[in-house]
């Protein structure tokens, strides 16, 4: 059954509506599926995202022994060991991404299809 | 065992379409089959369905029966057509007069667009298949009036590819709302039209996230990189799917759109006469001038197809009052669209169509059911109802197809929305029955399989 709200959708819309919430005045059966290009701005560029790499990113440096932390990112974002293929891309990226490396690294993981379609 | 659920991905994009699409570069441009007349098309999508009879299409006998009570018009099943008990019919709201050379009839609500009527070709008994917003807008835009199938503009960039690859192949700025309408269906996702609105106030971005001021160009394509090599390895994994293709294809065209667009839909460097051709700064018609001017801009700049959609066409009541306000709120800026491509020479190779998804009725409605003629709107009509086209490849000043005395059924001219997509594509230099894709089993078209070439409205 599809649901009928009354209210606007509360709090900040802008994920939702980038990825193509039904506006809250529509009878909806089914969401729309796109792919389009403001959609990866939005995940490269919006604060939203950034905010959320970096917290990420914070939460993650509590583990100090890196190895660990790695895999406790790939655990945590996409629910499965990381392999020892990624583990090497992934120091091979942190080696030349300076100072906000672990913040970069989580934000790149968060824009990936892998977590954005939970596969 | 790599179910997780977690973070955005409920939100995003959960539904996959597998599908065959395999292109390296899917928005390459292509040849087209045979030499086209127009290379790029900009659409004004009128929705609601503006009014024919009080527009472009008169009727003597409709003006002369007007507000007396007539026998239903409509076949001979004793149903009535549309949902009053009653039907008056209504002469049009204000005077409609031949205008230009040719003595196209245009009503005194379009003074802009008259001036340029001798630029337009009239297709006067256009034909859909549904009496619903809903349906019809889908069937305008897609061939179908209920399937996800994909949209005219994705068709024409699966078709052609982009001049531009810094930008999207497909723009709709003001989208309708049904994502349907602008989706690429089975094709390629990177064919679907990307939405754009014009700015409502100086903070409001064209297009939101367009630079992250906090990261050097540098830092943001080793970051999309190692993103794409992520993304890269679960499509090895997973072999195909098109949207996932769409999604990695997203980015690499939003890394370059960087660059390109912020200049684009920066209307303020455009001369202030230009931007009082289109009305910008006219209360009444600055938001719809401002999307006129963008689409010119982005035509300009290569994009394949623009639409630009305006809304507040559907005058069911007190036609007299509303639609005026319609008129008043569009035609300035789409004549001044027509006006600035002819003198920048980009008319001669651009398309434009203007339409509503369907027309109204020559007879009144009433929901009210008390109200006096003088408060009557109008019903929807998708039997016959009137599209404009102007530029590449269409006669100028040419009227086309012609309805009953009752501006009901086309008797001369039909043209199906079927044969009205054929056309565009033929005139953009494609065969509508060789544009295929193969999807469940089959290969799809554009116009299914149905479609004639309106030969008659060629140049």
């Amino acid at each position: 059954m599809p649901i009928i709200r009354d209210e606007a959708q509360p709090g900040p819309a802008t994920l939702r509506n980038v990825f193509d919430f039904a506006q809250p005045s529509e009878l909806t059966g089914k969401r729309n599926v796109t792919a389009v290009p403001t959609q990866a701005l939005f995940l490269m560029n919006s604060p939203t995202v950034k905010k959320h790499a970096a917290a990420l990113a914070k939460r993650m440096k509590q583990e100090t022994d890196e190895t660990k932390r790695m895999r406790l990112l790939w655990l945590t974002l996409l629910n499965r060991p990381i392999t020892d293929e990624e583990r090497a891309e992934a120091f091979d990226f942190l080696s030349v991404s300076g100072d906000n490396a672990w913040t970069e690294l989580c934000h790149a993981l968060l824009a990936s299809n892998e977590f954005l379609m939970k596969l | 065992m790599q179910s997780a659920a977690c973070g955005m991905g409920s939100l995003a994009l959960s539904d996959l379409i597998a599908s065959s699409a395999n292109a390296a570069s899917p928005l390459a441009r292509r040849a087209p089959h045979f030499s086209a007349r127009a290379k790029r098309v900009i659409f004004v999508f009128l929705a609601g369905g503006p009014s024919q009879g009080d527009l472009f299409a008169p009727k003597p006998e409709i003006s002369k029966l007007h507000g007396k009570p007539i026998e239903s018009p409509v076949g001979d099943d004793g149903q009535l057509r549309v949902g009053v008990s009653q039907f008056l019919p209504m002469a049009p709201v204000a005077p409609v007069r031949p205008r230009g050379d040719s003595g196209m009839m245009l009503s005194d609500l379009l003074p802009n667009l008259s001036n340029v009527a001798d630029e337009l070709c009239m297709l006067r008994a256009v034909v859909s298949d549904n009496k619903a917003h809903a349906p019809a807008t889908l069937q305008f835009h897609t061939g179908h009036i209920a399937e996800a199938r994909p949209s005219m503009g994705a068709w024409m960039s699966y078709g052609l590819g982009t001049e531009n690859r810094n930008l999207p192949s497909y723009i709709t700025i003001h989208p309708p709302r049904d994502g349907r309408t602008y989706g690429s269906g089975f094709l390629p996702a990177i064919h679907q039209g990307t939405p754009l609105r014009v700015p409502q106030n100086a903070e409001e971005p064209a297009i939101a996230d367009l630079r992250d001021d906090g990261s050097t160009t540098e830092a943001q394509r080793r970051r999309l990189d190692f993103l794409q090599k992520v993304n890269r390895r679960l499509l090895d994994r997973l072999q195909t799917d098109a949207q996932m293709e769409g999604i990695i294809e997203s980015f690499e065209l939003a890394f370059r759109m960087q660059a390109k667009a912020p200049g684009l839909v920066d209307l303020s460097s455009e001369s202030k006469a230009t931007q009082e051709m289109y009305g910008i700064g006219t209360p009444s018609c600055d938001s719809n001038a401002k999307a006129c001017l963008m689409a010119r801009r982005m035509s300009e700049a290569g994009v394949r197809f623009v639409q630009v959609t305006m809304g507040g066409w559907d005058h069911h009541g007190n036609i007299r009052s509303s639609l005026p306000a319609s008129c008043a709120s569009s035609e300035k800026p789409i004549a001044g669209l027509i006006a600035d491509l002819k003198q920048r020479g980009m008319l001669k190779d651009t398309l434009v169509m203007i339409s509503g998804e369907f027309g109204r009725t020559y007879w009144s409605q009433d929901l009210s059911g008390t109200n006096p003629i003088a408060k009557h709107g109008r019903e929807h009509q998708q039997e016959s109802f009137c599209t404009l086209l102007a530029g590449a490849g269409v006669k100028a000043g040419l009227v086309h197809g012609e309805t009953d005395d009752f501006g009901f059924q086309p008797i001369d001219g039909r043209v199906h929305l079927h044969d009205l997509h054929a056309t565009i594509l033929h005139l953009l230099g494609l065969d509508h029955e060789r544009l295929t894709y193969p999807h469940h089993g089959r290969d799809y078209r554009l116009t299914d399989v149905y479609g004639r070439v309106v030969d008659e409205i060629l140049a």
